[in-house]
């Protein structure tokens, strides 16, 4: 077949017609083009055949989401922002990244976004983007809520900066690892210093903020506040 | 929360506002609105109905969470479908997707077909295995312009390329397609450059200064 007798008159090339038919060319190209494909009855079957391939995909029929599909696109968004498996799937898999604890921080704290839009509490923080050296926050003890979005998707730890305090305080206080913190920030509760870490509660837009001193280690919870905000 | 009775009237960019403002139904009512169409690009892109689902899941929740990233300088549909192309075009490079069975045109999910039209039925699904065939880029702008019709302008902005890019990209891939299904029968036989009329490098020169304006 690759021998066959060659067509008698030259003809445009494939490309070029399908560059024609495709509306890639300027108007003036074009036009010079239309005037010969009139002439050639092949260039007519090419742009022909080009016709019939549009014709062809035009008329695939459109499909329906599949209900199973369809199913799975909701919960899997709600999922999205609870603070359960599928962060903690998230979390280890960058943890494995060798951001350790504060890469557990900022995939949970990515995940808790929406928990903060949800209390209406001002603009989207994005989260991982550890912020500048800043003062400890002033809180009292009667509003510690007020911390709350200071310190989501913010990873200022001070003294348990390094994943393994932050672990053992955690312990201390009774907190399981999936309960891994959604942002950290120093503050200082009536006075006295301490990290305010907020906490997934597994429930939407609802946080469990925890206050705790800067003696918070193995065996010593250290515990000044403990609060449920939101919702 | 007695806002979202009134979603069925909400504009996309209002839902997504209200989502961003912590409304939670208003992103289930905007995947609600667009699923059907994303999913058709995203199957049609794929072929695969496990690889689409996947790629559609993955678009979601990643439109979900970057809601508060939209400036309204497109379409919400615009960039929604930015982001499930994205998914797709990810999955594609990420791992070679192959069609592993055909593509089931009749089953749930697409319309019920008239027992005549087997014939129909036969190719539509030549059609599908043709597309696989076509590389990542030129799949995703074939399905956008050719299958669900979006217009040269729209499937530019939506994949971020040039309108000439996205007319290259359809010449190329209707021309492959037109060999695959047997239209075009003998493209040997139009390969010839004609003598003094017009070559190959002219017409891409004026191509590409066409495309500058």
């Amino acid at each position: 077949m690759t021998n066959r007798a060659g067509p008698p008159d030259p003809v445009l090339p494939l490309d070029l017609l399908a560059d024609l038919h495709a509306g890639v060319l300027d108007e003036q190209l074009a036009a010079g083009l239309r005037a010969q494909v009139r002439t050639d009855p092949r260039a007519r079957e090419v742009l022909a055949a080009l016709d019939a391939t549009l014709a062809d995909l035009r008329a695939l029929p459109a499909p329906v989401i599949p209900g199973d599909v369809a199913a799975r696109l909701d919960p899997t968004l709600a999922a999205a922002v609870r603070p359960e498996a599928p962060v903690a799937d998230l979390a280890s898999r960058r943890r494995r990244t060798g951001w350790g604890g504060i890469g557990l921080l900022v995939a949970a704290a990515a995940a808790a976004v929406v928990g903060v839009v949800a209390l209406g509490a001002g603009p989207l923080e994005t989260a991982g983007s550890p912020r500048a050296e800043r003062p400890a926050l002033a809180l009292s003890g009667s509003d510690v809520g007020d911390g709350l979005d200071d310190a989501l998707g913010a990873v200022d730890l001070g003294p348990l900066s390094q994943p393994a305090a932050l672990r053992a305080c955690l312990d201390a206080n009774g907190i399981p690892p999936l309960g891994e913190p959604l942002g950290a920030r120093e503050v200082t509760l009536d006075g006295r210093p301490g990290v305010l870490l907020v906490l997934p509660t597994g429930e939407i837009a609802q946080f469990r903020l925890l206050v705790v001193g800067p003696s918070c280690g193995p065996g010593t919870p250290s515990l000044l506040a403990d609060d449920i905000v939101g919702r | 929360m007695t806002a979202t009775g009134s979603s069925a009237e909400k504009s996309d960019g209002d839902l997504l506002a209200a989502h961003a403002g912590g409304d939670p139904q208003a992103f289930s009512e905007l995947v609600r609105r667009h699923r059907d169409r994303m999913w058709a690009v995203a199957l049609r892109t794929l072929r695969d109905p496990d690889e689409a689902a996947d790629a559609l899941q993955e678009a979601f929740i990643s439109a979900f969470r970057a809601a508060g990233s939209f400036r309204g300088q497109s379409q919400v549909t615009t960039w929604l479908h930015r982001i499930v192309v994205n998914a797709c075009l990810d999955r594609m490079r990420r791992r070679q997707v192959r069609p592993t069975s055909p593509l089931p045109e009749e089953g749930p999910g697409e319309p019920a077909v008239p027992r005549d039209a087997i014939a129909d039925r036969e190719t539509h699904l030549a059609v599908g295995e043709a597309l696989a065939q076509l590389p990542p880029d030129q799949r995703a702008t074939v399905v956008l312009v050719d299958v669900q019709g979006y217009s040269v302008t729209e499937t530019a902005q939506l994949l971020g390329v040039a309108e000439g890019t996205v007319k290259s990209r359809c010449a190329r891939g209707r021309t492959k397609l037109a060999i695959l299904l047997g239209h075009l029968r003998n493209p040997d036989v139009v390969r010839g450059v004609p003598p003094g009329v017009v070559t190959a490098s002219h017409h891409r020169g004026r191509h590409h200064r066409g495309e500058g304006r």
